[in-house]
């Protein structure tokens, strides 16, 4: 897990990212929104062994993120999060799987080496086109088209108030533990004696806000339900990017085009 | 332990969205049964600091090290299992949209095995019934860790067979069950010291704030009913999986088509078949590789060299495209004045 002040630069980074303008920013949620499942769906059947095959998948996420802008430097706090347990799990690949894949002289390559690239590359593909999705459409957006696909209006509600409450309660968090590091410093963690105080005195500071944010909202109106803005009307664009990539994707799916690409330029065609 | 999409295959990520799908389903009728608005803003708000609290390190006595909250068995205590169950779908949520951590397909994985197993299992059945009715801090310790201790090593053993069952790493089952557990066990530990000291302390200065404890029970009358039934088929559908895993013995499918046809695979003939089997050579990298051919096939390579090499320069080939289309579409920058600085 990140620290507070990391957490709090990704959260207004990605903010801000969804409120640049791109023909990416431009599309329809929606459209954007079912390429990425269709994508995940699709990159996630991939077998074990399916390096080759997973390479042209990695245009959807240069594409949106790409054509969006923005800067990959933003995604690497998303590897740092996610890439140790991978690389930790699939580590067992080469070492238990050493059954020879190519042989060029003395450079051996087995296919634990391929099924553990696969897994390697496989995660961060996954990673870099949700990262694409939420920086060009904004969370408030792909919780719309959350609830367009069914989600109960009740998790949307709450995914929009937790987003609306994190920077809060993130910066309310960092200032308490901040407090406390500057009073107790060279301590590794929160000391048991803490634990209960520290923690239960934040979480009653949390319960008291829950309390007054249910009271503004009922001078609001609020009867137990959220109006959400609809979700823009999809246009031949959205039409063409939805269609494109769903062929595309099915394609690469379907079809190993480096293979492909490797039998014609080795002259086998 | 958050799973990633590319550990899962879509069949097992879809089994589980189905199955927290279902519970989630449950969850909500509950809690529109007890038609409570308040809990609303509630819910988001504690999942803001669930969220926030699982950055904080608590230092271990006497060991050196820290450990971190999980907070599914805190948000069972003070917002009912149903709530609690719901608010952590959101908190799974935002950190697999926000900070990549945890996949959006291994949604359901994350949810079933950080959201059901401390709020469906470890609150109603360990930690309610061994703290009771009172706050006797020795009873809230020990119903905090049992009730820790159970849901992780529950939550860690399902993801064991999550990425068993996906079948994309070659971690043995022992290996990975003898390296998940332990580490889950102190953790876990962790987690019911830290709720039990929060209990503790919120009971002393805010009990109003813990009326779940003394709810109602967690399970309708229906439900208790069938458990037994509900833990046969689960008992089953377990036993059947389990017996897939470890018998070197043909399976069901297999066995019968032995018996019927003297094979334990069906050949089959004709233009379609042929001109399909043409077209899979053509395009799959690793023609005809299956499990069953790993055996014995320490040192041979499934497929000739010639078309490995292929596949190499193909891939070098879309690699190289892929960059540069990638160089093309950022050859001016677009980015937010935060990242500027």
């Amino acid at each position: 897990m990140n620290t507070p002040a990391g957490t709090l630069s990704s959260l207004r980074y990605l903010d801000e990212a969804a409120m640049l303008d791109s023909p990416i920013h431009r599309l329809n949620p929606l459209s954007k929104f079912l390429s990425t499942i269709i994508f995940l769906i699709l990159l996630v059947s991939i077998g074990k062994f399916g390096l080759m095959q997973m390479l042209p998948f990695a245009f959807f996420p240069i594409y949106l993120v790409g054509r969006s802008k923005l800067s990959p430097r933003h995604f690497r706090p998303w590897l740092v999060a996610s890439m140790p347990l991978l690389l930790g799990l699939g580590l067992f690949n080469p070492v238990l799987d050493t059954r020879i894949f190519l042989q060029i002289n003395s450079v051996v390559i087995t296919w634990g080496w391929i099924s553990y690239l696969t897994l390697i590359l496989k995660g961060a593909l996954s990673l870099y086109a949700v990262y694409g999705l939420v920086a060009t459409t904004g969370l408030p957006s792909v919780v719309r088209c959350l609830s367009a696909i069914g989600l109960p209006e009740m998790i949307t509600l709450q995914l929009l108030m937790m987003g609306r409450y994190l920077t809060l309660l993130v910066e309310e968090g960092d200032n308490i533990l901040n407090a406390w590091k500057f009073r107790a410093p060279d301590q590794k963690g929160l000391p048991p004696h803490i634990w209960g105080p520290l923690m239960g005195q934040w979480l009653m500071r949390t319960l008291d806000r829950a309390h007054r944010v249910y009271h503004a909202m009922l001078l609001r109106g609020f009867e137990g339900s959220y109006p959400m803005p609809a979700l823009p009307q999809w246009t031949s664009r959205d039409f063409y990017f939805f269609v494109f990539w769903l062929l595309y994707l099915s394609l690469a799916r379907s079809i190993n085009l480096p293979v492909m690409i490797g039998n014609m330029m080795m002259g086998v065609f | 332990m958050h799973m990633a999409d590319a550990l899962i295959t879509p069949a097992v990520g879809l089994t589980f969205t189905a199955a927290a799908a279902g519970i989630g389903a449950y969850s909500l009728r509950k809690l529109r049964q007890e038609d409570n608005d308040e809990r609303i803003p509630l819910m988001g708000v504690m999942g803001a600091f669930v969220f926030t609290a699982q950055m904080v390190n608590f230092a271990i006595p006497g060991t050196g090290s820290s450990g971190h909250l999980g907070g599914g068995l805190l948000l069972a205590s003070i917002l009912g299992p149903h709530a609690a169950f719901l608010t952590l779908s959101t908190v799974l949520l935002v950190q697999a949209l926000l900070f990549g951590d945890g996949g959006l397909l291994a949604f359901g994985c994350n949810l079933f095995n950080l959201g059901f197993f401390p709020c469906y299992i470890a609150w109603p059945l360990l930690f309610r019934p061994i703290m009771g009715s009172g706050a006797s801090k020795k009873r809230t310790l020990i119903g905090a860790v049992i009730g820790a201790v159970v849901g992780l090593q529950a939550g860690a053993f399902s993801v064991v067979l999550q990425t068993l069952m996906s079948g994309r790493t070659e971690l043995p089952f022992r290996t990975f069950v003898s390296l998940m557990q332990p580490i889950h066990l102190a953790i876990g530990v962790v987690e019911g010291l830290v709720t039990a000291a929060v209990v503790l302390f919120l009971y002393e200065h805010r009990p109003d704030v813990l009326k779940n404890i003394k709810g109602e029970s967690v399970f309708s009358k229906r439900l208790r009913k069938h458990a037994v039934v509900l833990i046969a088929i689960l008992s089953l559908i377990t036993g059947t999986l389990f017996s897939s895993f470890a018998s070197s013995n043909p399976d069901g499918l297999e066995w019968a088509m032995l018996h019927t046809s003297g094979a334990e695979e069906m050949t089959a003939g004709g233009p379609l078949h042929s001109w399909i089997a043409t077209l899979q050579n053509a395009t799959a990298l690793l023609p005809d590789y299956s499990i069953k051919n790993r055996e014995g096939m320490a040192s041979a390579s499934p497929i000739d060299s010639g078309t490995a090499l292929s596949g190499a320069v193909g891939g070098i080939a879309t690699l190289m495209i892929i960059a540069l289309t990638g160089f093309l579409l950022r050859r001016k920058g677009n980015e937010p004045e935060h990242s500027k600085q």
